[in-house]
């Protein structure tokens, strides 16, 4: 008590140092907040890019774009849904900061749903709509369907292969989950742990049926 | 107040989105060292025995000498001598070399965005008396190194206009009259063999025998007066160094344009023998993308005319033969042991496979010519030892490059796991704060009287 005296000699200057500390305190509370609410909105974010991105993934342009092989970063790419995890969102191409802003990317570079090889499928684990959230849940025999504009792809989750589980945890640098395969492979990845990118959960998928959308 | 609401509000928004961004990968330039180096002619006179004087004095030549080192560092550090004393192979500008400083240009560059020298050359007065053997027209060097953004281009160029023999042939006077029908049926034969390497050549007539030979003697008794005994046309030699994109060439050229030997005015127009030399290339081509060195090299292609003494082919002075190992050799034996014995190693080349380290070489061609002047064993129209004459070593080239493979860091597969819990424990720091402060207020109104 004694020492605001001191320092506060008069009761004016008091007064303003309240004021002053209480609008401090108010912009303080409004930063918390807003770092509080800032995985929401990705969450938001996500969601309203995913409405965008199906209304452009049925129309006739994405439909070209896909049957001549040239969709753009960030454009629509497929629809993914994997029943057991309750995962029904659209894959855009590329996987850059902005293009994952939209949940999951696809690997350029790797095969488009359903041609022969390993497709890879990036997604968010958490923030960002987390598609991937409960990636470590998917279990071997689970189906992941890929549907493109003119055919729907079911792969099955493989059983646990090459010594590891599947779905399994690798380091953050190991591309060979996403390596070119003889086999017609669909490779889904997403960091490890929550919240964190120190490492990479990866569910291997192998295609076991194509019928047309 | 607004105003500072809006700085805070701006600074954590920037936080927040340089959070969950990942750091991109950041790549670590390659490793490489190269040497190049290139000549246009390697000169040393034993015919000189026969004047100990001269012998003592002149100490040999080497014209259009370049070098060049680079690293990845970067760095570049270049030579170009145009008129140097005579230099052994393995020389290296690593220290002082025995160069004439007139016509002589150094350039280094140690780090990006450096340059020395320029692009002007540096030339002798002409014309350079070496020791009254070599008469030299316009030596000219010039060496010029940058690195604009740590790409290295360097060049390192080294001309000689013409050099002319001044030998005294006239010490030859003695061993050409004491067995001159002999010497002379020898070089009528290799006349004679060159002319029937000429396309659809026809024999020789009986009278246009005894004309070649009648030619051969005038043309030796011209000798005795004081012919010229040798001048070299030569060309630019330059070592050099281009960055394009992620290609790295690294490349020395040799050149000499001809040579010509025993003529009565200037050789190199009216000699009996003159050779043309097409320049000698070697290269590498470092690929920074690929770590891959690729290397090539192209030889110093030879051509030899003869005077034609008879007119054999109407309306040409030469006839001209292009230079075959089989062809040489058959050309020149009958000159073997004799005075006039002359040997001529053609160029040959040598690249190792493309890696990381290959070495690529081009030999140019080497002549030694008129073996018995000067011999050890005393200059005699007969050639015991052969150790005498001329020794030319021209337009060689040589690249060597060493290469690490482009280092990255390893690049993750993307980042997926947005950081939340950054953000809540921040919230949770900045709510505490507020909280704090807040407090500090209340006790502060409670205080006033």
């Amino acid at each position: 008590m004694q020492f605001w005296a001191v320092i506060l000699g008069s009761r004016r200057h008091r007064r303003i140092a309240a004021a002053s500390i209480t609008s401090l305190s108010a912009i303080l509370l409004l930063a918390a907040l807003w770092f509080g609410a800032y995985p929401f909105y990705t969450d938001l974010r996500a969601n309203a890019k995913q409405s965008d991105l199906k209304q452009a993934f049925g129309s006739k342009e994405g439909r070209t774009d896909f049957e001549q092989g040239r969709v753009e970063e960030g454009a629509p790419l497929t629809r993914l849904v994997v029943p057991s995890l309750s995962v029904d969102t659209i894959v855009v191409e590329g996987t850059s900061l902005k293009a994952l802003a939209a949940g999951a990317g696809h690997y350029k570079g790797t095969p488009l749903p359903g041609d022969p090889g390993n497709v890879g499928i990036a997604g968010h684990r958490t923030m960002n709509g987390k598609p991937f959230g409960q990636l470590d849940r998917l279990k071997p025999g689970d189906f992941v369907v890929l549907i493109t504009p003119f055919a729907k792809h079911t792969y099955k989750v493989m059983p646990a292969f090459d010594g590891h589980a599947n779905p399994w945890v690798t380091r953050a640098d190991d591309w060979t989950v996403v390596a070119p395969s003889n086999e017609s492979y669909l490779t889904l990845t997403t960091c490890h742990p929550k919240g964190s990118s120190r490492q990479r959960l990866v569910a291997r998928a192998a295609l076991v049926g194509t019928e047309p959308a | 107040m607004k105003r500072s609401v809006k700085t805070a509000l701006l600074a954590i928004f920037l936080l927040g989105v340089m959070i969950p961004a990942t750091s991109a990968p950041a790549a670590v330039p390659s490793t490489y060292s190269g040497k190049t180096s290139a000549r246009a002619l390697d000169l040393s006179l034993p015919a000189l025995n026969v004047n100990p004087t001269l012998a003592a004095q002149f100490k040999g030549l080497s014209l259009g000498v370049t070098f060049l080192d680079v690293t990845s560092a970067p760095s570049a550090s270049g030579f170009a001598g145009a008129q140097c004393e005579f230099l052994p192979q393995g020389a290296s500008p690593g220290g002082p070399l025995p160069c004439t400083t007139t016509s002589m240009e150094k350039s280094s560059v140690s780090g990006a965005n450096q340059s020395d020298g320029d692009n002007a050359q540096k030339c002798a007065g002409a014309p350079v008396n070496v020791s009254n053997v070599v008469i030299l027209d316009t030596v000219c060097g010039k060496s010029f190194s940058s690195s604009p953004g740590g790409a290295l281009l360097a060049t390192n160029d080294a001309t000689v206009a013409q050099a002319k023999l001044s030998l005294d042939l006239t010490g030859l006077n003695a061993a050409i009259e004491s067995s001159k029908d002999t010497v002379v049926t020898t070089v009528q034969g290799v006349v004679t063999s060159v002319f029937s390497a000429i396309p659809a050549a026809v024999p020789l007539t009986p009278s246009q025998k005894d004309a070649l030979k009648s030619a051969i003697g005038q043309l030796l008794d011209s000798i005795k007066q004081g012919a010229k005994a040798g001048a070299i046309k030569a060309g630019a030699s330059s070592s050099s160094i281009t960055t394009a994109g992620d290609t790295i060439t690294l490349e020395s050229i040799g050149a000499v344009a001809a040579v010509g030997l025993l003529g009565l005015q200037d050789p190199l127009t009216d000699g009996l023998i003159i050779i043309e030399v097409t320049p000698s290339k070697a290269k590498t081509v470092w690929n920074d993308a690929t770590g891959v060195v690729t290397g090539s090299a192209d030889p110093a292609v030879a051509t030899l005319k003869v005077r034609d003494l008879i007119d054999q082919v109407p309306g040409s002075d030469y006839i001209s033969v292009v230079l075959a190992p089989t062809t040489l050799n058959n050309l020149l034996a009958p000159l073997k042991g004799t005075l006039l014995e002359t040997t001529l190693e053609l160029a040959t080349v040598s690249v190792s496979p493309p890696g990381k380290s290959v070495t690529a070489s081009s030999s140019g061609v080497n002549i030694h010519a008129l073996k018995g002047i000067g011999a050890s064993g005393g200059t005699t129209a007969a050639c015991g030892t052969c150790d005498g004459g001329i020794i030319l070593r021209l337009a060689s080239a040589n690249v060597s490059f060493t290469g690490a493979d482009r280092l990255t860091e390893p690049v993750p597969l993307p980042a997926t796991g947005g950081r939340n819990w950054v953000f809540y424990t921040i919230m949770a720091v900045l709510a505490a704060g507020a909280a704090g402060l807040f407090f500090v207020a209340q006790r502060l109104r409670r205080t006033s009287p």
